[in-house]
């Protein structure tokens, strides 16, 4: 399987750390759509919640499709016939869109 | 629906690395500012400063950016620091040698200031005679050398009907986004207000019309910047943005030549000088940025049922016409509800 890694021209930046995130959470805050990342591209400003920012992070070419959607799947106790749907058509968009693209000299 | 959040720190600074001009221009904002200026070591440092603070898009404007010697020094080692620059020209400067200078610096994007598609109206808003032609070379310059360029547009009495006429020509001229800016009313721009800003009612009609116009154009990018537009929900209304109001000092921040920092190019209120303070630490605590994002509605806007989206329009305008940033944009054509009972 091809590796997916993220397309390198894009400028982008952590605004909250999953450490502190995850203490907020542990606190009670609901965290689910606190933007996360920033990504600005084409002069637009897109903002990640959490989870997609987890889908963004481990798209760093080490991993294929199939091993994100595992790797998420791991840290969220959710049903998981939907999470794997929002998740797919969340990295299908991304790389239609060339935010993230496949590393053509990484195979499974 | 994702949270509004302010980000760490800009996202965006719009830095003036000096006021100097080859123009008068009626309208401009910064003319009639005086800065001494900083060295090239300075710039550097602040470069370094927003690296280090995150920020890694930053847009040269003036002054003309091409007057300052420097200029491609401190864009290559801004690209080389990971900071992208930009920079917003009249374009009259831009020759093969220019051109050459911004693909070594490797400046990401030129803005290119162009009024009018017709020739006369151009030079006569710009004051320059000429300066219709230079720009549209210089556009044909960047575009032959694959540099990124977009034309910024400044709407006034001037122009304000002729939109399209300047849309067709940024097409053929094979440009790809065009932004229409807002009528400031700073510097000259306010001395000149009565000569060239629109009435509230001509706002509206623009505003009306360019977004008709902007259904129907689909290979160009038209961009508006003016957070009163989202009154006109049925013409589409405002663009998508991440913020409610305007994204001065929300997400965006202004560097003036001698280093202070200001909330946005057009208001004069500097809140710290970046060589002697901590961008990050002005980011969070200026008390001029905590007002700026928890606007307080007054008159109109008490009652208008757009302001959560609008937050009272442009602060730069309402502060340069009444000093106070909580009041009512001063382009904004909704009637007083209060006083004006439907």
């Amino acid at each position: 399987m091809k590796k997916i890694k993220r397309n390198p021209e894009i400028v982008w930046r952590i605004e909250i750390e999953e450490e502190e995130l995850l203490k907020r959470a542990g606190n009670g805050e609901d965290v689910s759509e606190d933007a996360v990342i920033t990504l600005v591209i084409a002069d637009m400003v897109h903002q990640l919640n959490y989870v997609a920012s987890k889908i963004w992070m481990l798209s760093d070419g080490t991993m294929g499709e199939d091993e994100i959607v595992s790797k998420i799947l791991e840290n969220f106790e959710t049903d998981e016939k939907t999470l794997k749907e929002d998740i797919n058509f969340f990295l299908s968009r991304l790389l239609k869109e060339g935010w993230l693209i496949y590393d053509e000299n990484k195979n499974t | 629906m994702m949270k509004t959040k302010i980000p760490n720190t800009p996202l965006l600074v719009n830095w003036s690395l000096s006021v100097h001009c080859n123009f008068n221009c009626k309208h401009c904002y910064s003319r009639l500012e005086k800065y001494s200026e900083l060295s090239t070591e300075e710039n550097k440092e602040i470069v370094k400063k927003l690296v280090a603070a995150k920020i890694y898009f930053a847009n040269f404007g003036g002054g003309e950016p091409f007057l300052k010697k420097d200029i491609f020094d401190i864009a290559l080692f801004a690209r080389e620091n990971g900071l992208h620059i930009s920079v917003s020209t009249n374009g009259f400067l831009v020759d093969e040698e220019i051109v050459k200078k911004v693909k070594e610096s490797r400046i990401s994007k030129v803005e290119i200031s162009l009024d009018s598609a017709r020739e006369e109206e151009h030079d006569n808003f710009r004051n320059k005679k000429g300066s219709f032609r230079k720009a549209v070379t210089a556009i044909e310059l960047l575009k032959k050398n694959n540099i990124d360029v977009a034309v910024s547009s400044v709407i006034s009495k001037i122009n304000y009907k002729n939109f399209s006429e300047l849309i067709d020509l940024v097409r053929k001229l094979g440009v790809k986004k065009v932004t229409f800016h807002n009528y400031k009313c700073s510097g000259s721009g306010f001395i000149n207000r009565d000569e060239l800003d629109l009435t509230p009612q001509e706002w509206m009609e623009f505003y009306k019309n360019i977004l008709i116009k902007k259904k129907e154009v689909s290979d160009i990018i038209v961009s508006l910047d003016d957070p009163v537009i989202c009154l006109l929900k049925e013409f589409g209304g405002r663009e998508k943005t991440i913020v409610p109001g305007s994204s001065c000092g929300k997400l965006s921040l202004a560097i003036k030549p001698n280093g202070d920092v200001t909330p946005c190019g057009f208001m004069p209120v500097s809140i710290g000088n970046i060589l002697k303070e901590d961008i990050s630490d002005l980011w969070k605590n200026s008390p001029v940025l905590l007002k700026l994002r928890n606007k307080e509605a007054k008159g109109k806007c008490v009652s208008c049922e757009s302001y959560e989206e609008c937050l009272g329009g442009c602060s730069a305008r309402a502060y340069a016409m009444s000093g106070d940033f909580n009041q009512p944009d001063p382009h904004c054509w909704k009637e007083d509800d209060v006083k004006n009972p439907a």
